[in-house]
């Protein structure tokens, strides 16, 4: 009998240690760099996998509290009984019984100071056991500041999100939401040690369990079964009712109530001004994003479940969503319930047939929560994700030997070139035809649009495999559908629920909800048509004083809303200056024309301070004393755009500046290393395009409004490269343009050339190709990272950034210098609320307001919506990687900005005109800058004359 | 009753209340069209930049336009060569197009009216041709001529100056022509039957000899209704050059004086020098207005 155990717990053993291929020799994981060491694509160590592997081990009897870490070291730090985390790793030890798993539950909060999420690794005995677990978001949790917010119209919308002080107990599962349940870790009988590695973020942790899992994996069936054995008895009275908005916590700033006022059906309703009385819709979508209630329940018993919601986003699919009641699941099906397309708030009730799932509740406080679940489609997510990886590659593959639009007429041989063509073509044929049908499966008819993509896909890759000879005539074919492909699998795990009002009732009863008949909702309609004509849209604030300053900004009402609320709470207690908002989509110069002009304005285009500035509109910013302290946030050449004969006339408020992308991918698969200078740029290119691919550099088409609203330095690189060859565009006392100085000659040259001799493409849809892959290298405006980062999960962890590449000195140095492109805030001078309008400029460029002003602006509308604040501190508390912060810091760092001058538009479509007609070959470099630089420096002599030969 | 009216009618007190009828018509018209067109002619002889400055400055601007102008030279070629042939071109094509619809069976006329005038009536669906003239080799025209292998590599269709400019015209007949085609289309139906058979009997030999005697006298006021139409839209031509081309265009190679005024009064701020040339513009669209009265006037003669 002893012999028999002794074999169980040695092939347990040994069932175990072979699931950390990876790690198992390498125990010194250095803390930054565990990232990148995992080579993509190794299925060997996916959390399946493994977890198939441990399908046999029981789960721990009893939980086991780690409280002490094991040893001192710098990683950690004791404040008021609680141990907060630290960059670095920390070790606690504990002793199992028997050969067992766990899942690992932290009792914790997120202290470091920017609004980051932390992120943690976690390590059995020294090494990481899957995939995943080295990267693990834990998740700052958010409550609404005090109370509603309303503009002075009556207009409520949601208060101001502030992290929650105490601790939540969670326990660490999948951000990505591939995996639904939390990670289980195994361990044999003996001593062992949990390693948690931070590697972003602090956090306070008071305590950290392992325990066996909750009920998640019961069925209702069987719960329903221990509720008649235990004699549970059903609730009775009247159903209690939770308000959507009224959320205790949340996991993400941007879950914020809000509010429809086009429906009757949702509570609070009302047709003259817009209530806040929902919360989630299109903020509450990703992964693991939760929203959490209190809840007092008056009885004991059995309650079931009601939900009004409204899901019409998706239309032929689900929203799904897991319930957990005091954090834990009470039973599988409540791990993903279901919400399906609605286009009008909609009452959701969850049961089997008729039947209601039934939830036990105890008298008394109760926190009831629901997180964003993939649910079901979490498996075809991982699937698909893994098949679109393998396409990809295969994609590059294909593209390295046929380029983009290969010759049909040629003998590719592809199926000779690409070593496993067929089996690759095979495998992913097969996989998507058994998701296709699994898929089916699971939605029925209205899955058909989903499928649509699979079945495309499937039918270039039988094409290609049958035709295997002419396989290069479907590559157009292919990346079409692939990129379709990938945009579907973004969509899937984007899961938007609008939640007006939670339901616990009486199972026999009904919640005493009535849907709205017809007339009631034509009433409504009627009421809120009229009450349209009442409302101005144009105003935040109501009161037409002239004690206040006015401001015009030129935003979407989101913005302007934030901005209005931030000075109801920061700056009119602060300063008692008044100020009336206006959202004006109109030129300035057409309000000082009709003299309504505000007293100051905000975002104002690049060239707008400069030509506003000459012709005596705006006023001298440098004449207040404290203007160079004020100068001090931005970056060193910030304000020179605004800067005309001596004066300075705005304050940067947005600025922009180019970056490079590269795919870590690509570059490791053809032995590349990140470029420095534009020759190494060069050399990667000529390499990329031997295996025909390509790099991209920006090129924006001009428009006569953009060469004002943009300036040279943000629509090409020209500017930059001039810069870093030490040229200028101007001369020191800005009356003459330098473009047909020799070095801007050089410079020009040396940037037609990458059109010219490199072939670089004039126009691209870099954001796709990078995607691909087909484009790999790429340098475009900084904004672009958080695009990759939130909308391409196909390529997470496969790209990076890094510094512009730069120009080689004579001293051998790499000047790295880069444009920037922005806008600035100005006071006007008709105003004569000069000193309360700097005031506010003070405030507005302040690190805090820019830094709450984004919060605000990101929780509304998502990270894409990140403001390019100039205020450098602020920028870099705005939620970056750190990894990634250090770059984005370095390339600010690098930024000259470029003066403006009267007439400088000209410049710049002179440029453009010379680049032209270089690029099609109509005439020689220095024709061409000969011909329009002149042009342009005419107009710069015209538009001077005009208005400095008569100066007042 | 009716012949009192008509007796009547010389003496102003009776015209008061036609007036006043016409009133409320002619105060907008006056203030949205009569004083703008007024005020653009008295400003085109100052220096306005909207605003501080408003100064007398003769005929300076005109002289700079005229004489000193490179880029306005090339716009008003431009905008000469639009007008001609979009406007003409344009007017004969559709008339063509309506006459030889008009004969089919009314059904079929329906459908093949309805295709031509799609065009005017779905307003910005020339952007469609952007992505087709797209200079990315995933254009259409690119990539059908790259897979073909016609080409090598992309074309910069919209951005060289040798293809703009047929681009942008063609593209513009596409667009321009519906609404005088519906003009034709009508005016070809009201032509009276009889007429054709009493010139029947009068001698009209052929078709050629029906269209020039009876067809074209007879709905000569819709000829100049599409002609002018067609014409005053073709000087005034700019959106579709600034969506495909971009303003400014390569070379300014299909900018016209309607994009180079905005640009002058909108971005530059010279509000007097816009003002002079829509003065010029104003006064070719009388000019090439009367011609066409003259032309059209001489139809059946």
């Amino acid at each position: 009998m002893k012999a028999i155990k002794i074999i169980c717990l040695a092939i347990i053993v040994f069932i175990i240690a072979s699931s950390f291929p990876i790690f198992a020799e390498n125990d010194n994981i250095s803390k930054e760099q565990s990232n990148e060491q995992i080579t993509f694509g190794d299925k060997s160590n996916e959390y399946k996998e493994y977890s198939k592997s441990i399908e046999d081990v029981d789960y721990i009897k009893n939980d086991i509290a780690l409280s002490n870490p094991s040893s001192s070291s710098d990683s950690f730090r004791i404040e008021d009984n609680v141990i907060v985390l630290k960059e670095g790793k920390t070790s606690f030890d504990f002793y199992s019984d028997n050969d067992s798993k766990f899942i690992i539950n932290l009792d914790y909060k997120v202290v470091n100071e920017d609004f980051m999420d932390a992120n943690i690794g976690v390590s059995i005995d020294d090494s990481y056991s899957f995939l995943g677990c080295e990267s693990i978001d834990v998740k700052r949790y958010w409550v609404d500041s005090g109370i509603m917010r309303k503009d002075d119209l009556g207009n409520e919308f949601a208060a101001e999100q502030v992290p929650y002080d105490g601790f939540v107990n969670r326990p660490l599962s999948d951000n990505s939401g591939a995996n639904v349940l939390p990670y289980e870790f195994a361990v044999a009988k003996g001593k062992h040690t949990v390693g948690i590695t931070v590697n972003s973020g602090e956090i306070a942790v008071s305590k950290i369990t392992l325990s066996p899992p909750d009920d998640a994996a019961k069925l209702y069936k069987d719960k329903e079964k221990e509720y008649k054995r235990n004699g549970y008895k059903n609730y009775s009275s009247k159903p209690i009712v939770i308000e959507g908005e009224n959320a205790a916590l949340k996991n993400s700033n941007s879950i914020v109530p809000k509010s429809d006022n086009t429906s009757k059906l949702v509570t609070p309703s009302s047709a003259s001004t817009s209530l806040v009385n929902y919360i989630g819709g299109t903020n509450w979508k990703n992964s693991t994003e939760e929203i959490v209630w209190n809840v007092n329940a008056p009885k004991t018993g059995l309650y079931k479940l009601g939900i009004m919601a409204k899901q019409d986003q998706i239309v032929n699919g689900c929203s799904y969503r897991h319930l957990k009641i005091d954090g834990k699941t009470p039973f599988f099906e409540a791990t993903e319930l279901t919400f399906e397309y609605s286009e009008d708030w909609k009452l959701y009730e969850f049961g089997s047939g008729n039947e209601p799932y039934l939830f036990y509740l105890e008298k008394g406080k109760h926190q009831l929560s629901l997180s964003v679940t993939l649910g079901p489609q979490a498996d075809f997510y991982s699937r698909l994700k893994e098949c679109a990886e393998e396409l990809g590659d295969f994609y590059i593959d294909v593209v390295m030997i046929t380029g983009e639009t290969p010759d049909s007429n040629r003998d590719y041989e592809l199926f000779k070139q690409i070593a496993d063509f067929y089996d690759i073509l095979d495998a992913n044929y097969n996989e998507l035809k058994s998701l296709a049908s699994d898929v089916k499966k699971l939605t029925g008819e209205r899955g058909n649009n989903y499928t649509a993509a699979i079945e495309n896909m499937m039918r270039v890759i039988k094409q290609m495999k049958e035709h295997s000879y002419s396989a290069q005539d479907y590559v157009k074919d292919f990346y079409s559908n692939y990129v379709t492909l990938n945009s579907w699998l973004y969509e899937m795990t984007v899961m938007p629920l609008s939640l007006d009002r939670i339901f616990l009732g009486n199972p026999e009863g009904e919640y005493g909800e009535k849907q709205a008949s017809l007339l009631s909702k034509m009433v409504f309609g009627i009421e809120r048509f009229l009450f349209s004509f009442a409302e101005d849209y144009s105003s935040i604030n109501d009161s037409k004083n002239n004690k206040e300053i006015k401001i015009w900004v030129n935003w979407g009402r989101d913005q302007a809303q934030v901005l209005s609320s931030l000075i109801n709470e920061s700056f009119t207690p602060s300063t008692g200056i008044k100020v009336n908002l206006e959202i004006v989509n109109a030129d300035l110069i057409k309000g000082i024309l009709s003299d309504t002009q505000p007293d100051l304005a905000l975002h104002m285009s690049r060239a707008t301070p400069l030509n506003l500035a000459m012709r005596g509109a705006l006023y001298d910013l440098s004449e207040f004393d404290d203007y160079d302290e004020v100068m001090q946030r931005f970056g060193d050449s910030s304000g020179m755009p605004y800067e005309y004969n001596g004066g300075h006339y705005a304050l940067p408020d947005q600025q922009s500046f180019y970056l490079m992308f590269y795919r870590k991918d690509i570059f490791e698969k053809l032995n590349l290393s990140v470029p420095e200078t534009w020759d190494e740029f060069l050399a990667t290119t000529a390499v990329l395009q031997r295996n025909n691919m390509n790099s991209y550099i920006p090129y924006t088409k001009i428009t006569a409004a953009n060469t004002t609203d943009t300036g040279i330095g943000g629509l090409n690189l020209f500017a930059s490269i001039l810069m870093q060859m030490n040229g200028k565009l101007y001369n020191e006392s800005k009356n003459k343009s330098l473009i047909t100085d020799t070095v801007s000659l050089n410079a020009f040259e040396f940037w037609t050339e990458f059109y010219t001799e490199y072939k670089l493409p004039t126009e691209a849809d870099f954001y796709n190709r990078f995607r691909v892959g087909t484009c790999p290298l790429g340098v475009s405006l900084y904004t672009q990272y958080t695009t990759f980062l939130q909308a391409a999960p196909e390529i997470q962890g496969r790209w990076g950034i890094a510094l512009v590449p730069g120009t080689v000195q004579k001293d051998g140095s790499i000047n790295r210098t880069v444009s920037g492109a922005g806008t600035g805030c100005a006071i006007l001078n008709k105003s004569n609320k000069k000193s309360q309008a700097w005031e506010f400029l003070k405030w507005w460029t302040s690190n805090d307001t820019q830094v709450r002003f984004n919060a605000n602006v990101e929780s509304i509308l998502g990270a894409v919506a990140r403001t390019t604040t100039a205020n450098i501190d602020a920028f870099s508390k705005m939620g970056w990687k750190k990894s990634d912060l250090e770059v984005l810091l370095k390339q600010r760092e690098q930024i000259v900005e470029i003066p403006e001058v009267p007439g400088s538009y000209y410049l710049t479509r002179a440029v453009d005109q010379a680049y032209w007609s270089v690029i099609n070959g109509n005439s020689s470099v220095k024709d061409a800058i000969d011909k329009w630089g002149k042009e342009a420096n005419l107009e710069i002599k015209r538009k001077i004359s005009e208005y400095q030969g008569e100066k007042r | 009753m009716k012949l009192q009216i008509k007796e009547k009618r010389n003496g102003f007190s009776d015209n008061v209340w036609y007036l006043i009828f016409l009133l409320p018509f002619l105060i907008v018209f006056f203030a949205f069209t009569v004083l703008p067109i007024l005020s653009s002619v008295v400003l085109s002889f100052f220096n306005f930049d909207m605003i501080d400055k408003l100064e007398f400055s003769g005929f300076s601007n005109y002289v700079r336009l005229l004489l000193n102008d490179t880029v306005f030279t090339t716009v008003f070629g431009n905008t000469v060569l639009f007008a001609v042939i979009t406007g003409p071109c344009g007017f004969l094509l559709s008339f063509v197009l309506a006459w030889f619809i008009n004969e089919f069976k009314p059904a079929i006329r329906t459908i093949l009216s309805f295709l031509f005038y799609a065009p005017a009536l779905v307003g910005n669906a020339y952007f469609i041709w952007s992505v087709a003239f797209s200079n990315d080799s995933y254009g259409y025209v690119n990539s059908l001529l790259l897979s073909s292998g016609l080409i090598t590599e992309p074309i910069t269709w919209l951005k060289n100056a040798s293809y703009t400019m047929p681009i942008i015209i063609a593209v513009q007949l596409w667009q321009s022509m519906g609404v005088s085609f519906l003009a034709n289309i009508s005016g070809l139906q009201n032509v009276n039957a009889e007429m054709y058979e009493a010139g029947a009997i009068d001698g009209i030999r052929n078709r050629w000899q029906e269209l020039w005697y009876i067809t074209l006298p007879s709905m000569k006021h819709m000829l100049l209704f599409s002609a002018v139409m067609q014409i005053s839209s073709a000087f005034s031509v700019s959106a579709i050059a600034i969506q495909l081309a971009g303003y400014p265009s390569v070379d300014y190679s299909v900018d016209t004086i309607v994009s180079y005024m905005s640009d002058v009064g909108t971005v530059r701020y010279e509000m007097g020098y816009a003002s002079a040339m829509s003065v010029v513009l104003f006064a070719m669209m009388l000019l090439f207005r009367w011609i066409i009265n003259k032309l059209i006037n001489k139809t059946g003669k």
